[in-house]
């Protein structure tokens, strides 16, 4: 049975604040998938969820998301930022944050508003944050808004799920508790993933593709010391770390 | 001597209420939005108005309605399209604005003391149709906040996600400029255009350091600021002081106050 093509990018360039970001990015996923895509900070991840999002428009190249164009299919995808740049004054509940999820429905409608109240609750319960929702969304934790983000998107009952750096404010006692979810969750959708911890999206995720402004990705679950080499050109801090020689140790 | 027996200080009262509902609801988002200094733009660039309805002959507020509106779509246009360097346009925005009331007022012979009562208002002449003016204010601003109360709490916090969501993101960012510039003018005859920020952003930001909920929020301002009017109105009478400056500084005295009590962030702390 040959799967159905969920996010096409078609040589897509495409710049952020001034400077090309993508160059040249062809990128197909499937229903289903599991992808992550790692790359240096500033190689053009963020930027690459915003093309799928509609959010940023691509200068040159054809994008096709669920089988129509970005603007028309975003509200059929789960979305959860890296970090919502906020006051931690801010005067919003948890529940209420959850909540915005459901603001879909109010234009895509047909009385879908009603029910997605009633996922509210479930979808808290099941990241964990139900006894968290009376509580401010400046006062929580990094782990706490990483969770109620995810919430979030999953009130929305998405077709895809695009998660920016899911991990990157989480303590690594947690992280794993996300991957896990997450891996539960693609049995239902197709889950897209970027963070630059090549470590931790690895072990979990199907299928790896690396970008720095150019995405290198064979569709498998394979780092190559050439998609490293050409993602990270100038690999500095990176070899520092030692964590290529680490990825390429467990799946090389 | 009873202040409540006349009738100019029952008008003053009624406007202090009036105008204190609709700086509550507005000036709730102004401060969650962080559009403090937008808003400072919208009622500066409004004395141009002013000194051209002087000039030619209108009345004042048409004026004012007309370029506190451009001002905060011109401001809420660019603001929206860059985060970059948005504080310049503000800052020139406000200067300007005062310049062109300042030089329509200079070549209008004769009238000059009535364009005072714009920059520090003038809440002991309030008339009727000002009364009336800043009622059909608070219906319009209450009911938009009713009507749209999830959608701007949500704009408000998340504009990315709201988007992603099919809310009309800056069509709302530009209705709420809109409404706020519409706010400003009618504020500006209370304690006028120097000091409308003060009134817009200081029961807002008490109310915020003891409430998590807009709503709450909303309704605590709507009372501090009915609180410092009166009390400012009660204490300029009796010391024979500027009304809309001693309104002002009560205000700020609180706000001060409310500063150094913090019950916020201190309890915030402890469950962290």
């Amino acid at each position: 049975m040959v799967k159905k093509a969920v996010i096409r990018l078609e040589h897509v360039t495409a710049s952020y604040d001034g400077h090309t970001a993508l160059e040249d990015v062809t990128l197909t996923v499937y229903e289903g998938d599991f992808l992550g895509i790692i790359g240096p900070n500033g190689g053009g991840k963020t930027t690459l969820l915003k093309v799928i999002l509609g959010l940023v428009k691509p200068e040159r190249g054809h994008v096709e998301v669920l089988g129509t164009t970005p603007s028309q299919a975003r509200h059929r995808i789960g979305y959860v930022p890296q970090a919502i740049d906020f006051d931690p004054d801010f005067p919003i509940q948890v529940v209420d944050v959850v909540r915005m999820g459901c603001l879909k429905y109010l234009k895509f409608g047909n009385g879908g508003y009603q029910g997605c109240q009633e996922n509210i609750n479930q979808v808290m319960r099941q990241m964990g944050v139900w006894d968290l929702r009376d509580r401010q969304m400046g006062r929580l934790s990094g782990g706490e808004r990483q969770r109620v983000l995810i919430a979030r998107a999953l009130v929305t009952d998405p077709e895809i799920l695009l998660l920016d750096e899911p991990t990157a404010s989480v303590d690594s006692q947690f992280q794993s508790t996300i991957y896990e979810v997450l891996s539960r969750l693609n049995e239902k959708m197709t889950i897209c993933l970027v963070s630059h911890d090549i470590g931790v999206i690895s072990s979990y995720v199907e299928k790896v593709a690396c970008l720095n402004q150019q995405l290198f990705y064979h569709g498998e679950k394979e780092i190559t010391e050439e998609m490293l080499m050409k993602t990270y050109r100038c690999p500095v801090d990176l070899i520092a770390h030692g964590v290529p020689h680490r990825v390429l140790k467990h799946h090389g | 001597m009873n202040l409540f027996h006349f009738e100019f200080f029952q008008n003053a009262l009624l406007a202090g209420i009036l105008v204190s509902i609709a700086c509550a609801v507005i000036g709730t988002y102004v401060v969650i939005n962080r559009i403090v200094f937008i808003t400072g733009g919208i009622a500066h660039a409004a004395y141009g108005g002013i000194g051209l309805g002087v000039f030619l002959g209108l009345n004042p507020v048409v004026g004012a309605v007309i370029f506190s509106l451009m001002a905060a779509l011109g401001m809420g246009t660019v603001s929206y399209k860059t985060k970059q360097r948005i504080d310049t346009l503000i800052g020139v925005m406000w200067a300007v604005g005062m310049a062109i009331g300042i030089i329509f007022a200079d070549l209008t012979h004769g009238y000059q003391a009535g364009l005072m009562s714009y920059l520090f208002g003038s809440i002991l002449t309030i008339s009727k149709t000002d009364l009336v003016l800043m009622g059909g204010l608070d219906i319009l601003v209450v009911g938009m906040a009713i009507l749209f109360y999830r959608q701007w709490l949500s704009i408000s916090f998340d504009p990315e996600f709201s988007e992603i969501m099919g809310l009309p993101v800056k069509r709302f960012y530009l209705l709420l400029l809109s409404l706020t510039a519409l706010t400003v003018v009618v504020v500006m005859r209370m304690v006028g255009i120097i000091m409308v920020i003060a009134l817009l952003t200081i029961p807002p930001a008490i109310a915020n350091r003891f409430f998590t909920s807009l709503k709450k929020i909303m309704a605590f301002a709507c009372l501090l600021g009915i609180l410092f009017t009166v009390a400012g109105m009660v204490i300029s009478f009796y010391l024979d002081l500027t009304s809309g400056a001693m309104i002002i500084l009560v205000a700020g005295v609180a706000y001060f106050v409310s500063l150094a009590v913090t019950p916020k962030r201190e309890r915030a702390k402890n469950v962290l």
